[in-house]
């Protein structure tokens, strides 16, 4: 065997272990987009109800702030899911730059990225082992935004999906 | 040559559909194209800390007199998400097996490690038959906290067991890979 055959030989293995060994989310990503995106926006939303609900009360009733913290990073997740469904159909589909659908991917994408923002800095108050500077009531009305901007950003995805299913069609 | 109309829309159609091209690159862990059992430890490690406090916070929700209890349907989707969270944990773990030589030893603590999730997935898949058979009440939580509690104990041997594969021999796939080039 010569070393071309050798070197092709090994190309092959490696391209089947590359497959082999790529986990992939099979439970995140059914057939249907608009499905993926309602299951998420639930799943998000009612995570950020979880929190929000500790942040009704006095401080005494919390949790402590390592479970906040890492409750925090699972909502943000969901809106990196959110955003991984919508980059499925726009990956695929090509937006002229002056239609609709193009004003509402923009959209999207802005909403995503304030709300990322936002858990972001709620999520840096909950880093480390200092008190939270923030009190009960600005917290509670925080995460209340986020739940409400993750609903508006489910209607967007809503419509922009069924905007380019028009257009593949 | 350009391809015909149709075609190209049935190719399109396609790939809409293709479950591989959604891009959970938030959620992976692949080095160099292949899968990365050192970077799967901290993302498997971060994946249980997350179980654990959101199970935390649903223990908290039934067990806390201070808080408002959140309705069932709320307390169904948050359960949804800890099982998808679950699945994503078995992806990596399946994809860390399939790279990974077996030997009496790993073969053990795979075995290991697939019983405690697959008791971790039942548990809350049963509570989420209660839920939504409402059977869970605020007023009778004590079952509901044990059943969260024992989810709790598989989800840290689940990081345990991972974080012990990850320090035996390295994959021997990836082995032979670096030996090849």
């Amino acid at each position: 065997m010569n070393s071309s055959q050798k070197s092709n030989k090994d190309k092959i293995q490696e391209n089947e272990s590359y497959e082999e060994v790529v986990p992939y989310f099979p439970h995140r990503a059914s057939s249907d987009v608009r499905e993926n995106i309602s299951h998420s926006i639930l799943q998000t939303t009612s995570l950020a109800s979880l929190l929000m609900g500790l942040f009704d009360t006095d401080r005494d009733s919390r949790v402590d702030n390592e479970t906040i913290f890492y409750g925090i990073t699972t909502v943000r997740n969901g809106v990196e899911d959110i955003n991984s469904y919508i980059s499925c159909v726009t990956d695929t589909v090509s937006i002229n730059a002056s239609s609709p659908a193009n004003v509402l991917s923009v959209t999207m994408a802005e909403m995503t990225g304030k709300v990322k923002d936002v858990l972001d800095l709620l999520h840096d108050q909950f880093g480390d082992d200092k008190d939270c500077l923030l009190n009960n009531e600005t917290i509670h009305a925080i995460f209340k935004s986020v739940r409400t901007d993750i609903t508006k950003i489910a209607g967007v995805a809503d419509d922009l999906v069924g905007m380019l299913e028009k257009q593949q069609a | 040559m350009k391809m015909p109309k149709k075609l190209r829309q049935q190719r399109q159609r396609a790939q809409l559909k293709n479950p591989v091209l959604i891009n959970f690159e938030h959620r992976l862990c692949i080095s160099g194209g292949r899968f990365d059992h050192k970077g799967a430890q901290p993302l498997v490690e971060d994946m249980t800390e997350r179980l654990r406090c959101v199970l935390e916070l649903v223990r908290n929700n039934f067990t806390n007199n201070q808080i408002e209890p959140l309705s069932n349907e709320v307390i169904f989707h948050v359960l949804t998400s800890i099982l998808m969270e679950m699945a994503d944990i078995s992806a990596l773990i399946q994809s860390f097996q399939q790279s990974e030589k077996q030997t009496a030893e790993t073969e053990y603590i795979f075995n290991t490690l697939w019983q405690h999730l697959d008791d971790a997935k039942e548990v809350i898949k049963k509570l989420c038959r209660d839920i939504v058979s409402s059977v869970i009440a605020k007023e009778n939580n004590k079952q509901t906290c044990q059943s969260i509690d024992e989810v709790k104990v598989d989800i840290v041997n689940i990081n345990r067991l991972f974080s012990e594969l990850c320090q035996l021999e390295k994959p021997i796939k990836n082995k032979m890979l670096k030996k090849a080039g």
